[in-house]
């Protein structure tokens, strides 16, 4: 699941982190995965199945899995 | 998901981000506020968290500690601070079980010293230990002891004070009247009536005599008829006394006869207050007569009371 706010993005049951820079963020779940990309993107909470994202967003896209299609 | 509250330690590690990233979500750790610079990586967690984060990460080095519960760890890392921590808890925790102060709040003054003495039978001494005695006791001790003189009591603990309230029990007492005439016991001017019952038989300023009826107990109306009458009260007067003392003269040779003469004085105004109660006065005081005669020095005083006549 996940929650976009202005300067943030929160998502629950994520599986895995592919990719953590400042202005792009890969976050891998059942669905497939997000790509978050803006500027000064840093992870304010991070723990087993959540993670907090902030910054200036300019996207977030998912990507399904084939299987999901 | 939890959230880390306001104490936070900051730790920093130099590793790549993704690993650390992935072993923090392997160990179900939570981590806040993490930046990665020039490969090092800086995060904070609960500082409850240290052992654990030392676990996974035994490279990681504490930058700081943050927030009150982090000032307490800190504070508790040394032994000296924590012994002293002990000692201070136990000096306080032995000073709150003490009662270094009595305070009493009532309307008697006799009933207070009453109650205080009583307290202090009961613990030897202030300061006392609560477990010697305490509030329920206290309260029990008194209640029981003067429960013909209180109306209500209550002791109430304070810090280290016991506050003990009361109220006296009044006693109203019904005056009993009487129906005997009030008859003079001595001579005397009549000066003063505080009656409230009964017929007047002489006036102020008249001389009376031992056994004259001042107020009586019987009313004659119009008719001739004899009434009875109820009688209470006082009649106050002047009444004239002749107080003498002496002294030999062999006892005071060397003694000068002003110290002689107050010595005598005195005496004399000690026999004279024998004869006066309540509400009574010497109204006047004359020296008759200070000689030296027959080896003795005599003095006689001439005394005014103003005295209840009625009084035996």
């Amino acid at each position: 699941m996940i929650t976009i706010d202005s300067n943030q993005v929160l998502i629950e049951r994520f599986d895995r982190l592919e990719e953590v820079q400042t202005s792009k963020i890969i976050v891998h779940d059942q669905t497939g995965k997000f790509i978050i990309e803006g500027s000064s993107l840093r992870v304010k909470l991070f723990c087993k199945d959540e993670i907090l994202i902030l910054g200036k967003i300019d996207s977030v896209r998912l990507i399904r899995n084939e299987a999901n299609r | 998901m939890k959230r880390i509250g306001k104490s936070m330690d900051i730790w920093q590690i130099k590793m790549p981000l993704l690993s650390f990233y992935r072993k923090v979500q392997a160990q179900n750790l939570e981590i806040r506020d993490v930046q990665f610079e020039e490969g090092w990586i800086t995060f904070g967690t609960s500082p409850f968290n240290k052992r654990e984060i030392l676990r996974i990460f035994p490279k990681a080095e504490l930058l700081q500690r943050k927030g009150i519960i982090g000032h307490i760890f800190i504070q508790l890392t040394d032994v000296k601070k924590i012994i002293l921590l002990i000692f201070a808890s136990g000096v306080w925790f032995f000073l709150s079980q003490c009662v270094f102060e009595v305070e009493y709040y009532g309307d008697k003054d006799l009933l207070k010293r009453k109650i205080e003495e009583t307290l202090i039978e009961n613990v030897h001494q202030i300061p006392f230990s609560k477990h010697e005695l305490s509030i329920e006791e206290a309260e029990k001790i008194l209640k029981e002891k003067y429960q013909d003189e209180l109306s209500w009591l209550e002791v109430v603990e304070v810090g280290s004070k016991y506050q003990v309230y009361f109220v006296a029990k009044e006693v109203v007492e019904t005056p009993q009247l009487k129906s005997d005439p009030l008859i003079a016991t001595k001579d005397g001017m009549v000066v003063y009536f505080d009656v409230e019952n009964g017929q007047k038989m002489v006036n102020v300023n008249q001389i009376v005599y031992k056994g004259d009826v001042l107020v009586n107990n019987i009313l004659v109306d119009s008719s001739g008829n004899e009434k009875p009458l109820y009688v209470k009260g006082k009649v106050y007067g002047y009444t004239w006394y002749t107080i003498e003392s002496m002294i030999n003269e062999s006892e005071c040779k060397n003694i000068h006869d002003a110290l002689v003469y107050l010595r005598l004085l005195f005496d004399c105004r000690n026999q004279i207050s024998k004869e006066i109660s309540d509400g009574e006065r010497i109204e006047s005081e004359k020296v008759l007569q200070f000689i030296h005669e027959e080896g003795k020095i005599k003095i006689k005083i001439h005394y005014t009371l103003y005295e209840d006549l009625t009084r035996p």
